[in-house]
This record gives structure tokens, C-alpha cells and sequence, in this order.
């Protein structure tokens, strides 16, 4: 898969949208199973994610907005196997809620 | 001596790894352990970041994820799979009971009173009747209250009627007899319905007719609750909070009545008129509306009907030994549903409804405005936009999906050299191209065609010789093209028009294909 098609992807395909997940709120009491994102927890998240190297940027993008599998990432990333991917999402996403925890400072 | 000289963190030394590990592996996250864990900020972000994942998954299997349960979450033993339907009472799901290892639906309701569901979730569980759908117990959260039942492969008396003709009395005779057997278990089970409906009647694809749809009843108090569909409701739960046996077999009357005549009893429009009509005893009579039909059908569906509780069947048990007591015209055979139906939209379902059909081929598009929808007839397209193939097989098939322009230029968008599915395909559920990619609108065009064929042996590649493979790798050049519709066209069965002749031809070699063929129209 190309870089360009990625882009593309991540572009106009799987991103919600923040009118469509406003509607995700409830106005009752929530479900505590409720998933709900707000456009402050969006911006967060650019903006953590801004900050990452740019590896680790992409493999946040595969897993966590393209749900791409991690013998997938593998193999897109040229890492040696699924589980050398798997820790890199993992530390990917340590690093993203850091960066998170910074953004509301 | 140790030579470790690592600079990686070892998972133990980082408590924040250790839970992104496991968001990573999309397991659950036990909130009250990460809270011991990690620092009040470190927490909150950690929260942010696995509802990012979770919307993200949502809004990829969209669809499926909208409800207040997101899909791959976990209510005790269920893991959420897909949002089957929303009414007024709540949301549907298809789950999996992990522990029995078994495909469920839950139905979740929506406020009602607690107590009073548990206890009627317990009165149904002991139900055992073909015609009643099993369900199996009450789920209970602190916050959420639930329904467990058996996942029902069908479709709703009222999408069933949508395509019918004329009912026969010998069908409607056979409607009415099992929905009266329905109603006789669940009267023995001390449960009254409340909210007998075409919707809330299922038909099983091996012919069965199922009631389901229970917890309604606490809306027995509210005649003109949001819920109310008050045509089907007997003159006396207007005065009366009681909901009674009596009433059910009013509702059934009402939905033979409806069977027959596709029309209801009273014409009102409003609960006031219907209680005036209710009084005057001003209605239509079914002898009006189905002459045909024999005289002792009509007399035990009107009797059904009667104002007075009193002046109706004693039971629903003699209500259907009225019915059968009829004589049963000859009648054709009920004509196999062949259905052409793709397009199936899920927030039109009332309750578990699973395929009706064999393989099933559903059309997604993804637009930067509009998120993730099924499309249906109607449906715009514009460049930019990305399609993708869901598609449930009930056993094994080779998968090819054609695109044919107004030119005739074809364009084979499935199998691609890169796409990581191969044919042939295992019985089950698939996005195509495969799960990462779509086949993406990049230029303009005129009508375009749409070709999934499923067949049971390899189809050689000679038949897509004038095809194009799609270029995936460079989204510039257009895997297919069509001009932006509005309004009119949108996706529909092409069923009527002849088969190209390569088709033909690969129909001809090929006995067991199966050709489902949409069309997008521009107007």
C-alpha cells in the first residue's frame, strides 16, 4: 500500500466526525460502556499525535483509525514480525497519552 | 552478569505500557486496576485514548456501532458484535455470549421500570414455544437492563407484507393460528404482550411465524406514548390501565383484519375520534373489504374484534379453533422469497432479524460529511467518496466483483493482486476490497454496473479479459467513474434488463453462479 493511498485513506475515509459523535452523548445519565468523543478529546488527539515521530504517528493511524491488524502493521511498516509491531503500537499509544495528559495542562 | 544493556522499557517497568498493550490487542481495560496504576491525568488520558479507538472502530464498522453500547464492548458474558435495530424502547444488538460460545440478541431498554422488566424477563425465559422467540434471561448493569434472546434468522411480518399480494384465507388461517399459539404460551405463562404488531412479528426462514418484541407492556399505561399504535389497541386499555389476555386477542384481531384487507378496523385519526368510533361501533367490516374470503374466517376474526371483552373469543385457544374451523381454499404455494434486497437498513428493524437471504451482499460508502452508511436507493455519490463490499457468505465462494461503465468498459475491482483476501472465500463475514482499503470515486461518469458474482468453482480469468484490474496504488486514476447524482437514481436491483453478453457466457460455463447485479442511475 502506498503512503500517498494511506494519506488518502486517512483523509476522507474513517475519521469520525465530531457533529456525528456529538450525537453519541447522551443526554440522560451515560452508560459507563458509553464510547463517547468529544471535539476536545478530538483536538487532544491531533494534537498529541503531532507530536509523535513519525513512525510512531503511523502506526497509531493503522491501528487505532484504520484498525488494520498488527501482522498488517508489520508488514506495512516493515517491522520483523506481528509481535514487534504489537509493541510498538503499545508504546505508540503510552506516548500519545502522555502527550495527551500534557495537552490539557 | 547480566548483559542487558536495553534501551527499551520493559513492560513491567511502565505501567502506562502495560495498558496500552492491552488497548493495542483491543482487550478490555479494568478501569479500577489502571486507576491504581497510573496518576489521575495519566488515567484520563488513557480513558481518551482507548474511546478514541473505540469511536474509531465504531465509526469504521458504522453502521453497526450507533446505540449507547459500542460494538466490541462487553455486558457480562456478551461482547457486542452490531446494532440490529432502534425503537422507542430501546436498542437491539446481535452479541456473543462468550461463555456459552453462542450468537444472541440483546435488547436494551431504554428507562422502564426496573423491577418489573426483571420479573417479566424471568416469566418469559420460561417459555419454550416455537411460535414465541426464546428468550433466555434479563441482563442487568447498574445502568442498563436487558433482554437475552435467541438471534432469529428472518425477517418482520410487516417487511414480509411489503412484498405480498393478496393474502389467501388459507395463509392468513395460518397466520393467525400460530400467532394464537404464541399468545396461548405466553397467556399460560401469565404474560400478556401488550404490543402485538406486524413489526413485532418475525418470520423464521424455515416458514415459522415467531412473536417477540416483549417489555412493552409498562407502556400500557400511556395510550399515547411515542410507542402507542393505538389502531391496534382494545377499546378498554383506553379506560383501564389492565392490560389483559383479552387485549392480545383484540391486537391479533386487528392484525388479521390488517392481513386481509390492508387496512385497519377504525379510520381514526386521532385517540379521541377512535374512542367516539369505539362507542358508535362505526368501523370497516371485513365482509366489505374481502368478500372472498370464506364466512366462518371472517366471523372469527370479527369476533376477535368486539368492543365488549366479553362478546370475544374465551381464549385465544377457541379464537384459533375458530379460525381453523374455516375452510381452507387451495391455494399456490407461497413463492420462495428471492431476495434481490441488498440494501438492508438496519434502523428499520425492530428485532433480531438476521439475513434473510443466503449470501448476502451489502454496499458501503464512506464521504468525508457523511461518515460511514449503507447505500440505499436515493443515495448520492460524488468523487471522493469510497465504496466497500460487506459481504456475509453461508459457505464457501469464489468472489469477483465487476464494475462496468456506460461504455462498457469493465473494471475488476475484486480479487486485486494487492488486496490481502484470496479467493476462495470461507463462509463468513467480509469487507472487500479487503479491511484497510476502498474502491474510491475518482472521476466522473454516466450509469455504472455492479457485479458480485459468487460461484462455486474458480472463474477463469479469459471471461474478465477486456477488465481492467483497479489501480489501487494510484488513487489518481480513477478506479471507476460516475456523474455526482442527486435526488433521483441511487442503488438498485437491475433485475429486468438483459445480461451483457459476457455474462451470458460465464452464465452458461458456470451453472451455480450467482450474479448480484446493482445498477447506480443517474438521472
Amino acid at each position: 500500500m502506498s503512503n500517498l493511498l494511506k494519506d488518502e485513506l486517512r483523509r476522507v475515509g474513517r475519521r469520525p466526525q465530531a457533529s456525528a459523535l456529538e450525537e453519541h452523548i447522551v443526554d440522560e445519565a451515560p452508560l459507563p460502556l458509553a464510547q463517547t468523543m468529544t471535539v476536545e478529546t478530538l483536538r487532544a488527539y491531533e494534537a498529541a499525535l503531532s507530536k509523535l515521530s513519525d513512525d510512531q504517528r503511523e502506526v497509531v493511524v493503522m491501528r487505532v483509525e484504520l484498525g488494520m491488524a498488527h501482522d498488517e502493521i508489520a508488514a506495512a511498516t516493515e517491522s520483523p514480525s506481528a509481535n514487534a509491531a504489537r509493541m510498538r503500537v503499545a508504546r505508540a499509544l503510552a506516548d500519545l497519552a502522555r502527550n495527551m495528559s500534557e495537552f490539557k495542562d | 552478569m547480566s548483559a542487558t544493556a536495553s534501551n527499551v522499557t520493559p513492560l513491567h517497568a511502565d505501567p502506562l505500557l502495560k495498558w496500552t498493550a492491552r488497548l493495542a490487542e483491543g482487550l478490555p481495560i479494568d478501569w479500577t486496576q489502571a486507576a491504581a496504576d497510573l496518576s489521575p491525568a495519566l488515567l484520563a488520558s488513557l480513558r481518551q485514548v482507548a474511546a478514541l479507538a473505540g469511536s474509531f472502530a465504531v465509526a469504521a464498522d458504522a453502521p453497526q456501532g450507533i446505540g449507547p453500547l459500542g460494538v466490541g464492548s462487553t455486558v457480562g458474558d456478551l461482547r457486542i458484535a452490531a446494532v440490529l435495530g432502534e425503537g422507542s424502547y430501546g436498542t437491539v444488538y446481535r452479541a456473543h455470549d462468550e461463555r456459552l460460545d453462542r450468537d444472541v440478541a440483546l435488547k436494551v431498554f431504554k428507562g422502564g421500570h426496573r423491577q418489573e422488566l426483571l420479573r417479566e424477563g424471568q416469566l418469559l425465559a420460561r417459555i419454550d414455544h416455537p411460535n414465541v422467540l426464546k428468550v433466555y434471561g434479563a441482563v442487568e448493569t447498574d445502568s442498563l437492563i436487558g433482554f437475552v434472546s435467541e438471534l432469529l434468522p428472518g425477517e418482520s411480518l410487516e417487511r414480509w407484507l411489503g412484498r405480498q399480494g393478496k393474502l389467501s384465507a388459507s395463509e392468513i388461517t395460518t397466520i393467525g393460528g400460530e400467532l394464537c399459539a404464541a399468545l396461548c404460551a405466553l397467556h399460560q405463562g401469565n404474560i400478556v404482550h401488550g404490543d402485538l404488531k406486524p413489526a413485532n412479528v418475525l418470520r423464521h426462514r424455515d416458514g415459522r411465524w415467531v412473536v417477540a418484541d416483549f417489555g412493552s407492556s409498562q407502556y400500557a399505561n400511556d395510550p399515547l406514548g411515542a410507542s402507542g399504535t393505538p389502531l391496534y389497541m382494545a377499546p378498554e386499555r383506553f379506560t383501564s390501565t389492565a392490560v389483559t389476555a383479552s387485549a392480545d386477542q383484540y391486537s391479533l384481531g386487528v392484525l388479521l383484519f390488517y392481513l386481509a384487507a390492508r387496512s385497519y378496523p377504525y379510520s381514526a385519526e386521532t385517540v379521541i375520534d377512535l374512542k367516539a368510533q369505539h362507542r358508535k361501533g362505526e368501523r370497516r367490516r371485513l365482509m366489505d373489504l374481502r368478500p372472498d374470503l370464506p364466512r366462518l374466517q371472517i366471523d372469527a376474526i370479527e369476533r376477535a374484534l368486539a368492543v365488549d371483552p366479553k362478546k370475544r373469543h374465551s381464549s385465544c385457544g377457541n379464537f384459533a379453533a375458530a379460525l381453523h374451523a374455516a375452510p381452507r381454499h387451495r391455494v399456490p404455494p407461497l413463492m420462495a422469497v428471492a431476495t434481490a434486497a441488498a440494501v438492508v437498513l438496519a434502523a428499520a428493524i425492530w428485532w433480531p432479524v438476521a439475513t434473510p437471504e443466503a449470501h448476502r451482499t451489502e454496499w458501503l460508502r464512506t464521504s468525508s460529511d457523511q461518515g460511514v452508511e449503507i447505500l440505499s436507493s436515493g443515495a448520492t455519490a460524488r468523487v471522493g467518496d469510497a465504496l466497500a463490499l460487506h459481504l456475509t457468505l453461508t459457505d464457501r465462494r469464489y468472489v469477483y466483483v465487476i464494475n462496468e461503465d456506460l461504455a462498457g468498459a469493465r473494471y475488476k475491482l475484486f480479487p486485486l493482486a494487492t488486496s490481502t483476501l484470496k479467493n476462495p472465500l470461507d463462509a463468513g463475514s467480509y469487507r472487500l476490497p479487503d479491511s484497510a482499503l476502498d474502491w474510491r470515486i475518482t472521476s466522473r461518469g454516466g450509469r455504472e454496473h455492479f457485479f458480485v458474482l459468487l460461484s462455486d468453482e474458480p472463474i477463469s480469468s479469459e471471461h474478465f479479459q477486456s477488465a481492467q484490474q483497479a489501480a489501487l496504488d494510484a488513487p489518481g486514476e480513477g478506479l471507476y467513474a460516475f456523474e455526482p447524482t442527486r435526488g433521483v437514481g441511487g442503488l438498485a436491483p437491475a433485475t429486468s434488463e438483459p445480461d451483457a453478453q459476457w455474462l451470458a457466457a460465464l452464465k452458461a460455463r458456470h451453472r451455480n453462479l450467482e450474479v448480484r447485479r446493482f445498477e447506480l442511475i443517474n438521472p
